[in-house]
């Protein structure tokens, strides 16, 4: 199976992690497409390809794909959107009306840059596009190992998702939510920048960086997403 | 002529017309309110009340202020949608307290001295809540969803009176529905926004003085009794009524009204150590603002007047409490530009226009 991975920083652990796991998924072949930041909103649509609309973007996707300066649908199997300002939705116990839940969910995913591109490749393909969120922020501490408010609301965003029927929501693994809300601080510890070919490649983030996760996530991360798919391919789905 | 002492003399500026008023270019106006007691940036402010009290909220947020939010919005909710679905316009979605009656009532619900009512209206198969029946877009999908999102309310009502250190609350109408058998009020008129006006039901009551003044006391009373810190900053809604159901003119109605909730809201502030008046009304209305910051309808006020009346609530605390802060409460951020989002506010009670000229 053909995956493409586009995303931003937060796509450094799961590379990472994927150099140490390869030799274990020789069915998998994944290719990643990366930039820092919001770099990735110069994609644009061009001969039905996603394309750099800038040559620091073409750069920075030359880079990562070991490269590959473009996105060709035609090329891959399934599509994962990584990050890319895509956050867990949250649900706490305050009542919301259907409409107010419906309207919150659309407007929560359509001003992300992960819908954007979403946008632009259900525009190319029909192949399925799984979209990852930006890791939980991870906890100072952990004080229970609740997940409630996290499962809750990612179901909440799956059934009111303006999604189109390719899209689909993948939970990060709940072994590592704690706090209900919060990633284990185990899998923030020694994060590093993702690699664009840049001089600060593959530098530790700052301790007091919250929102990044390190290898050892990433590995769980993608465990986890081809379980997933796995199932979803084996009910047809 | 020897002039004799008299209790005029060692007046400051502010107790002369002259000298406060007539000398002076009118946005040198100043001094219009001492504050009674300081609103620190943690204290948690609440507020409710009539169209114009949305203005408190926004502001107070703007200017560093805790503004008490007990019923948030869903994550994610967009600036426009919070408005259209009534997040962020008060403290929690009451929709409008237009009157100190139906504050007295909120107030009733959340201390569980009074059951709500199971009154709910049905239209083209979506249900609207009589208490708030602007509330949802396009009402509620079930009797149920509007039950639960009633009772969430109410809830969240009752946290912001237990746990607020202050509250504003802005005086709206005298002019005031109710169910004539059940004696309950509604915010507006049935039949205008939703539900139908029945004859036999529906009974209109132009609230006097007295009335206002026991339900408002009554109210803070009940409030002080489960939240002993609580203070309350009252004003009174300079915008003017849309419609009357009074048999005055709407101006003269106006006025009646106005002066009525000014009067009360004047007396408690006198009365009670905890209560402070803070004066919007006279800001927007006082004859030496001519007007100006009314939009050409002579009714709404315009974003220049919201501003006007906000800086001076903030600067007045700058002034009067010498609030410790790297900045005074007015610098902080650019209200103007944040009042903005506000553009026009969610007024039920504007809906009533809608009906102008409709009699045969």
């Amino acid at each position: 199976m053909k995956i493409c991975i586009i995303g931003n920083s937060h796509v450094g652990s799961l590379k990472r992690g994927w150099d140490q796991i390869t030799r274990y998924y020789s069915n998998i072949q994944l290719t990643f497409f990366a930039h820092r930041n919001n770099g990735l909103a110069d994609l644009v649509v061009k001969d039905s390809t996603l394309v750099a609309a800038n040559e620091e973007l073409e750069q920075a996707l030359l880079f990562t794909s070991s490269g590959k300066g473009y996105i060709c649908p035609n090329e891959y199997d399934i599509f994962l959107l990584y990050g890319l300002n895509a956050k867990a939705y949250l649900f706490g116990d305050c009542f919301y009306s259907e409409s107010a839940i419906r309207s919150s969910v659309r407007d929560f995913i359509t001003v992300t840059l992960s819908y954007k591109i979403f946008s632009l490749l259900c525009g190319v393909t029909n192949k399925p596009i799984y979209i990852g969120h930006n890791p939980l922020p991870a906890a100072v501490q952990v004080k229970n190992r609740k997940k409630s408010d996290y499962v809750l609301g990612m179901d909440i965003l799956r059934k009111y998702s303006p999604l189109c029927s390719n899209g689909y929501f993948v939970n990060q693994p709940e072994d590592t939510v704690v706090n209900s809300s919060l990633t284990n601080p185990c899998y923030s510890l020694g994060s590093k920048r993702l690699a664009i070919g840049e001089f600060d490649d593959n530098e530790e983030h700052p301790l007091n960086d919250n929102m990044h996760m390190n290898d050892e996530f990433g590995i769980l991360w993608l465990e986890n997403f081809f379980s997933m798919i796995s199932k979803m391919g084996e009910h047809g789905t | 002529m020897i002039r004799k002492k008299n209790p005029y003399q060692n007046l400051s500026e502010a107790s002369f017309w002259k000298v406060a008023i007539s000398d002076k270019n009118m946005f040198d106006i100043g001094n219009l309110w001492s504050p009674k007691f300081i609103i620190e940036p943690h204290h948690r402010v609440s507020t409710f009340g009539s169209c114009f009290a949305q203005y408190f909220g926004a502001s107070l947020k703007a200017h560093g202020f805790n503004w008490f939010i007990t019923e948030p919005a869903p994550l994610g909710l967009s600036d426009t949608n919070k408005k259209k679905f009534g997040y962020d316009l008060f403290t929690c979605r009451t929709g409008n307290i237009y009157t100190t009656s139906l504050l007295k009532q909120w107030v009733n619900w959340a201390l569980e001295k009074s059951d709500f009512p199971s009154e709910y209206w049905e239209y083209e198969g979506r249900f609207y809540d009589p208490f708030r029946p602007n509330i949802e877009p396009l009402g509620f999908c079930s009797i149920e969803e509007m039950f639960s999102s009633r009772e969430q309310a109410i809830k969240s009502f009752g946290k912001a009176i237990k746990e607020s250190d202050i509250i504003v609350f802005t005086l709206g109408l005298t002019e005031s529905w109710f169910n004539k058998e059940l004696g309950y009020e509604y915010p507006m008129c049935p039949g205008t926004i939703a539900g139908v006006y029945d004859e036999q039901s529906h009974i209109f009551m132009n609230q006097q003085f007295e009335f206002v003044r026991r339900n408002l006391s009554e109210a803070i009373d009940s409030i002080q009794h489960v939240n002993k810190k609580a203070r309350f900053i009252l004003t009174v809604s300079p915008v003017p009524l849309t419609a009357t159901k009074s048999e005055s003119h709407v101006l003269v109605a106006t006025m009646e009204s106005k002066s009525i909730l000014r009067a009360v809201a004047g007396q408690l502030s006198k009365n009670r150590p905890s209560v402070d008046y803070f004066p919007s009304y006279e800001i927007i209305n006082g004859t030496p603002f001519k007007g100006i910051f009314f939009e050409s309808n002579q009714r709404s006020v315009s974003k220049v007047g919201v501003s006007y009346v906000m800086d001076t609530f903030f600067t007045s605390l700058d002034k009067n409490l010498n609030v410790s802060q790297n900045t005074t409460f007015h610098e902080k951020t650019d209200a103007a530009t944040n009042l903005t989002e506000l553009d026009d506010s969610m007024c039920d009670e504007e809906l009533l226009a809608a009906f102008t000229g409709t009699k045969k």
